[in-house]
Formats: C-alpha cells, sequence, structure tokens
C-alpha cells in the first residue's frame, strides 16, 4: 500500500494510534473484479448474506438489500450463502 | 515525616504506597523480593485496595502494568537481573508508547555465570529503551526517587517509564536510618493520576499500538529521543520541588570534596558512599581527591556533570559493567562528553565490583595507587580490571 | 436464547457494526467475519485487546484504522496479560461491570507464544472474553505451521506435511478455570454470536475458539469460506460444544452428526483444500485421522452423559 500512515495527526500523537472510523475513507470497493447484483423478486429477506458478509457491505435498508459498493471486496460469499439464488456476481470491470 | 530502620527493598515500598499505587505486578527474582513480599503484607496489614497480581513470568508482570496505565492507574513493578532481560521486548513497547511507570530495578549481575549479586550489567544491557535510568546511593534516596520518578515520569513533557536503580545485598538488603515522609506531604507533591497520553477510553475510542512505516517511524523517535533528553530540566524542576515540600533529594548528580579536587573518580549508586570514606582518608594524606556521583544515567546530564569536572586534571571512571573488549558504559558516556567539550583532562576507565565482589574503603586507596602507575588515555588504561584476580587468570590460563 | 433463532432476529437485535469497514484483509477472510460478527454482540462499551497477526495488520494497515471503540494492539504474546492489567484498571476505576474485555488471537498467539500467558491470565478470574481465530498456522507472515497446524497438513514451513502433533486447544483450557468454553465455526454464525453473548453474560474469564478458513494458505476460493467451514463440522472433524459452569453440552449444529453413518465422508472436508493433499495421498496418515475423529466423538459422548 502506497498510503501514508499518519498523515491525518496535526499535533504530536504522542505514541502510535489511528483514531476511530479512519478506515472509512479506505475504499476497499476498487478492489472487486466482480460485485453482488441483487434481485428482489427473488430475494426472502433471510439475511444469510448481511450475516456472512465479512466486510458487512451487505446492508438491510427500507426492507431491502443494499449493497454497498465503496467497501464491497467481490468475495463473493453472500452469492453462495443465498438460498434462493437472488444474488448475482456481476463483473464491475 | 517518621524515622524508621529500613533496608533499600522495604523503603522502596513505602515509598510506593504513598505515592497512591494503584497495581502492581511482579515476579519473584533475589534480591528483588524484598520488595515485593513488604508490599503484600503492608497491604494486608493497612487494608489498602492495591491490587497485587503475582505474575507468572517478568514479561507478564510488566505487560500487566502496562495494562493497568494504559487502563487509567498508577502502577508499579521491581524486577533484577534475567528478569529484567525478560522484560525487553516489552519495555521498548512502554517506552515507544509513551506509558508513564515507575520500575525498581534492584542490580544483580547477568547468568552466565549465575550470580544473585550486584553490579550493574543488567540495567546497563537496557540502557538504550528508552526509559529514565537512576542509580540511588542510599535506601533514603531510593525512596525519595521512587516517589518523584511518579511526577517525572508523568509530566506531560515526559511521559516516560523510569527505572530506578539500587545495588542488590549493598542497598537492598542493607538496614539504614531512612525518613517517610507523611502522607499528606506526598499528597500535596504528587497530583492524582490522570492519564495524559494515548489510552483506553470509551469516550475517545482510539487503535493504540499501530504500525509506523518508512515515511514516519523515525519521527516518532525522534520526539520521544527529545522528550527523554528535554527531561533532565523536568527531573531538576521536579526535584527542586521535592526538596521544598518534602525532603532534599539529589536531582542529577552529587559531588563529594570535588569542587578543588585534581582527581575527580566518577562512578554510579552504593559504591560512591564507601568511597567517600576513602575521599577522606587519601584527603588526610594531602592528596586532591574527590568524587562524581552520577545519580541519573539516562538521560544522561551532560552539562552538569561538565560542570563539576572542569576543574580536574584526572577522572578515573569506575564501571560496575562493561561494554565488552571497549570499555564500561560510563566511560563511554564521558569520553564522549569529553570529546565535544573541548577539555583536556586524562581518563581512566576502571571496571571492578562485577558479579558482587565488594568495593571497600581499601579500594579507594588502590585506585590511587593504579592511576599513578599507569598513563593515561591509553586502550589499556580505557579498560582496566581493577579488581581481577590475577592469580586466578594465571592458574587458568597457564596452558595457553 | 430467542435472540439467535436466526439470522433476521440477529439482525433486529444486533444492527450495529461496532467494527468500520474498510479493513485491510483478503477478500472473504473467516477472521474478518468473526471479529465484526463478536463486535456486534459485545458492543461500544468493550476494551478489546488484539494480538499481532492478521487481524492486527487489517485493522491498522496504512489508510485502514477501523476501532469504533477502544483497542490496542500490544506485543504478540502478551495480550492477555495486558488484559489482566485493563482488568486491574476497570476494578480499580470500578468500572468492571460496565465494560467488557475482549482478548482476540490467533492460534499462533494462543497454543504458541502467548500460551503461557493466557494460561496464567485464566487464573485470576477477571471478567474477560478470549476468542482464539484458528486457521491453523501463521497466515499473516505468509502461512507457517502453529501448534494448532493437523498432522501432515502442508504449509509454508512443513511443506512435506507437518510432524508434530497439533494441541487441542479447547480440550486444554477446559482444565484451566474458565468459567465458560465454547468451539465455535464461522460457518454457523448465529450459534457463534450466541456462544459470544453467553460468554458476555460471564462472570469471569470465558475461552471461545472459532476455526475461520484461510483463502490463501488453505488453498480456497473466497467465496467458499462458509462452505468448507462448515464441512469440517458435517463429517465431524470438529465438534461444536460448550462448557457452561462445568457442564458439557453439545451445539445444535453438531448434534445432528452425533451419528457416524449421518457424516459426510471425512474426504469431503480434506479434498476441499490444497493443504491437506499430502495427507490424503497417505492411507496411514487418513487412517490416523479418522481414529482421532473417532476418539473425539467417544470423548464427548461421555463427557455430555457424565
Amino acid at each position: 500500500m502506497n498510503k501514508v500512515s499518519y498523515d491525518h495527526q496535526n499535533e504530536n500523537p504522542l505514541s502510535p494510534w489511528l483514531p476511530s472510523n479512519h478506515s472509512l475513507k479506505n475504499e476497499t470497493g476498487k478492489w472487486a473484479i466482480h460485485q453482488p447484483s441483487v434481485d428482489n423478486a427473488k430475494c426472502i429477506k433471510c439475511l444469510r448474506c448481511w450475516i456472512a458478509c465479512p466486510e458487512s457491505a451487505i446492508n438491510f435498508v427500507d426492507d431491502k438489500i443494499k449493497v454497498d459498493r465503496f467497501f464491497c471486496k467481490g468475495c463473493g460469499i453472500c452469492e453462495v450463502e443465498c438460498p434462493t439464488e437472488a444474488i448475482t456476481m456481476e463483473s464491475v470491470l | 515525616m517518621k524515622k524508621s530502620f529500613l533496608s533499600g527493598n522495604e523503603a522502596i515500598a513505602e515509598a510506593v504506597l504513598l505515592s497512591g499505587v494503584k497495581s502492581i505486578a511482579a515476579y519473584p527474582i533475589t534480591p528483588q523480593t524484598g520488595i515485593v513480599n513488604r508490599l503484600a503484607t503492608l497491604i494486608m496489614t493497612r487494608d489498602l485496595n492495591t491490587s497485587m497480581i503475582h505474575a507468572e513470568s517478568e514479561f507478564s508482570a510488566l505487560s500487566i502494568v502496562l495494562g493497568s496505565t494504559l487502563g487509567g492507574v498508577r502502577s508499579f513493578t521491581a524486577t533484577s537481573s534475567q528478569g529484567l532481560l525478560m522484560m525487553s521486548e516489552a519495555s521498548y513497547y512502554a517506552s515507544g508508547m509513551r506509558i508513564p511507570l515507575v520500575m525498581a530495578v534492584v542490580n544483580r549481575g547477568l547468568s552466565a555465570p549465575v550470580t544473585i549479586f550486584s553490579d550493574h550489567q543488567d540495567s546497563m544491557s537496557m540502557r538504550d529503551n528508552g526509559w529514565l535510568q537512576f542509580y540511588c546511593k542510599d535506601g533514603q534516596e531510593a525512596l525519595d526517587t521512587i516517589i518523584t520518578a511518579y511526577k517525572i515520569a508523568e509530566h506531560r513533557k515526559v511521559l516516560l517509564p523510569i527505572k530506578v536503580c539500587i545495588d542488590g545485598f549493598f542497598l537492598s538488603h542493607l538496614s539504614e536510618p531512612v525518613e517517610i515522609p507523611s502522607q499528606t506531604a506526598i499528597n500535596y507533591f504528587l497530583p492524582e493520576f490522570t492519564a495524559n497520553f494515548p489510552h483506553m477510553d470509551i469516550d475517545d475510542p482510539k487503535f493504540l499500538g499501530t504500525a509506523a512505516w518508512p515515511d514516519y517511524y523515525e519521527e516518532f523517535v525522534f520526539l520521544r529521543n527529545k522528550a527523554l533528553t528535554n527531561a533532565i530540566a523536568v527531573i531538576e524542576e521536579v526535584s527542586t520541588e521535592y526538596s521544598e515540600k518534602v525532603s532534599q533529594v539529589t536531582s542529577l548528580i552529587s559531588t563529594y570534596r570535588a569542587s578543588d579536587a585534581e582527581v575527580v573518580i566518577v562512578g554510579l549508586g552504593a559504591m560512591m558512599s564507601t568511597l567517600e570514606v576513602a575521599v577522606d582518608k587519601m584527603r588526610g594524606k594531602g592528596l586532591l581527591v574527590g568524587l562524581l556521583r552520577i545519580k541519573c544515567f539516562r538521560p544522561f546530564p551532560n552539562e552538569q556533570i561538565l560542570n563539576e569536572i572542569k576543574g580536574a586534571k584526572k577522572l578515573v571512571i569506575l564501571d560496575r559493567s562493561l561494554s565488552p573488549s571497549q570499555a564500561g558504559p560510563v566511560f563511554l558516556e564521558i569520553s564522549s562528553l569529553l570529546h565535544t567539550s573541548g577539555l583536556d583532562i586524562d581518563c581512566y576507565g576502571f571496571i571492578l565490583g562485577l558479579g558482587g565482589r565488594d568495593i571497600t574503603k581499601k579500594t579507594g586507596e588502590f585506585i590511587l595507587k593504579k592511576v599513578n602507575e599507569m598513563s593515561p588515555n591509553t586502550f589499556e588504561s580505557r579498560q582496566f580490571w581493577l579488581d581481577v584476580n590475577h592469580q586466578t587468570i594465571k592458574r587458568w590460563t597457564s596452558n595457553e | 436464547m430467542n435472540k439467535f433463532k436466526n439470522e433476521k432476529e440477529v439482525f433486529k437485535q444486533f444492527p450495529e457494526e461496532w467494527v468500520a469497514p474498510g479493513n485491510a484483509g483478503c477478500p472473504g477472510c473467516g477472521e474478518v467475519l468473526a471479529v465484526r460478527l463478536a463486535m456486534k454482540v459485545l458492543g461500544g462499551n468493550t476494551w478489546a485487546v488484539m494480538t499481532t497477526g492478521c487481524m492486527a495488520v487489517n485493522y491498522t494497515a496504512p489508510g485502514t484504522g477501523t476501532a469504533r471503540s477502544p483497542w490496542i494492539h500490544p506485543l504478540f504474546g502478551n495480550a492477555p496479560a495486558i488484559a489482566s492489567g485493563l482488568a486491574i484498571a476497570l476494578k480499580q476505576r470500578k468500572l468492571e461491570d460496565k465494560i467488557n474485555l475482549l482478548v482476540v488471537g490467533g492460534d499462533g498467539a494462543t497454543a504458541d507464544i502467548g500460551f503461557q500467558v493466557l494460561s496464567s491470565a485464566i487464573q485470576r478470574q477477571h471478567r474477560f472474553i478470549y476468542i482464539c481465530l484458528d486457521n491453523q498456522g501463521y497466515m499473516n507472515t505468509g502461512g507457517q505451521s502453529s501448534g494448532t497446524t493437523e498432522l501432515h497438513s502442508v504449509t509454508k514451513t512443513t511443506p512435506a506435511g507437518s510432524v508434530t502433533i497439533p494441541k487441542r486447544l479447547p480440550e486444554i483450557f477446559l482444565k484451566h478455570s474458565v468459567h465458560y468454553l465454547a468451539t465455535a465455526n464461522i460457518g454457523y454464525p448465529t450459534d457463534y454470536m450466541e456462544k459470544v453473548e453467553r460468554a458476555k453474560q460471564t462472570n469471569g474469564p470465558s475461552y471461545i475458539h472459532i476455526s475461520t478458513p484461510c483463502i490463501p494458505s488453505h488453498g480456497i476460493e473466497s467465496a467458499q469460506m462458509m462452505n468448507i467451514a462448515r464441512k469440517a463440522v458435517t463429517t465431524g472433524y470438529e465438534i461444536l460444544y460448550e462448557m457452561d459452569g462445568g457442564r458439557i453440552a453439545l451445539s445444535k449444529p453438531s448434534k445432528l452428526y452425533i451419528d457416524p453413518k449421518i457424516r459426510d465422508p471425512l474426504n469431503d472436508y480434506l479434498s476441499s483444500q490444497k493443504r491437506y493433499k499430502k495427507l490424503m495421498s497417505d492411507p496411514k496418515a487418513l487412517y490416523e485421522l479418522n481414529q482421532h475423529v473417532t476418539k473425539q466423538w467417544e470423548w464427548i459422548r461421555e463427557e455430555v452423559s457424565g
């Protein structure tokens, strides 16, 4: 990673530490070669995709599954976990 | 003030409780055990709610008190020799994380061979770990130094851990009259602990202990090195305050009859008070000898030392440890200091007192005798083994 | 507990994410999911200690910084000791009932370099939860063998297959004075989260051992991470159980596989990962592994009935 580590510190940090939520700037979505696309008609809202996403990039908002493309690394677990094949990984290249 | 007859270890135990320490963790090692045993007894008899953990190794002992300091309470640990080395990884973490902590080191030589007796190898082998490092000359100084160390360590310009060293057996187990200050006086001097360094705080969550890549690592070291260097001023300030509010305490160095001395003997720790008697005897014979005792070894008080030695013709530097093949640590510091001072003083570096070999009144006279026999500023006089037993060496090397 | 009967219920009870996204972990990493779910259950009033390993790097590599509650990364082996110190501080400040204490360590930190430290930390009986993320190796440094690496499995330092007998950590810690202990598998997330909740309610030390696949070192596809994790349970290689106050109970996912005839063949689990290639080609090794599986089921049957 070429990212520099303490540019955000504007006063003497004393010891090395990172502030909370600093990773919200880290667009891991850029890593993905494919990301999930959700077919709401097939979705039974079981939320197995939500629980199995390591990145917490699958959210359940307004009674719908929503994918956070900023963070989704494209691992494909959600597609495999979905019991009704409502999720398909689609290329983002 | 209460006058008591205490050993160095017992004096340190009193100081720890006076300092309002709430978390203690230690592992037993001779000659430190007296401190921890005494603390355990006092906590019980005085019904204190100070926590004591009997750790399963020194690595854990130091880690536990680092944890409790990061959690917001004043903490203490103590060790010697092998235990100090076992703490080395965690000790670098402590200074790197700017955690204020006080640790008593009851000096003891290092294995191998096994020894339980005093020399300064243990603390000297850890002199680069970024901690402040003091060497006390008696139980009173040990008590006062532990208390001042907390104020120094927690000072916002320092925020570094501190080792307070006393010679094993010579100080730890020697009982002397010690004045114990009142808790009221100490409360007036030492405020309650507040964590003014990055710590565990629900209201300000951080991820502590992160990495720093080549773009930033050096700046962290630069700033904590600066803090260690600037601690000299804080040590003086705090020691002056303690001397005013509680009782007289040496800040960085102390001298004995050195102002007009032609030969100044430089050293650390308990042996320097023994040598005072030798100095008196030599003065009686008309020799202009004096002592310079360095109390604060890290940070090294360059200016203060220079002030005291600038009038001397000869410096005899005593080391109870060594950097192998080269010279003792105190000698290396002093010669480096002189190199930048422009002063022209003859130097002798003597190695002595390793593994508990005693330094007596006679040692002082022997030192002067050797100084008169030797040429200064040579490779031989830089690392001269003053009290090695040449008969043993001859017997063991007769085949070589 | 009803809170964990299905994913929908879990979502209702634990909607908040207590670890920020944007970590440096591999796509599909089992450990990343395990810590995400544990922190959901524990919440923001938690002081957490992370040992050196993949997760420390995932959370603190340049550009990351995923803490939403106080975290500390100390040294490799001393996390439980730091936790003991934190526990003392909480007690002295009268916060021990208000703040959870979590320690997360990999199998290397738990079985090897930090074993002594954890073993003694438990003795002090502070209320803390230790979660061991077990992927059977030192993955952060590229995949070297550790104290839990299965016999004959291939790692970077054991290319011909490991020859050391692995430490069975949960059983070792059963003999320590933990108040609650559980084995878990990332393929069964609601079961795991329920166990974290039980640990949270425990008034003493808890130990949770969760096996988590590693995509690069186990040689698997990221999308199959959960499926492959589950195979360890369906083949009977891993037994999910709990010990609460001295009583051992089989967990729901493993109850199905008490009968060896119901279990999937062990080869289903072994053939799914490149690291078991040597094991699979060695009939004696396969026989020994099957014996080990049989023995552990005998053991748990006795523990549960006795």
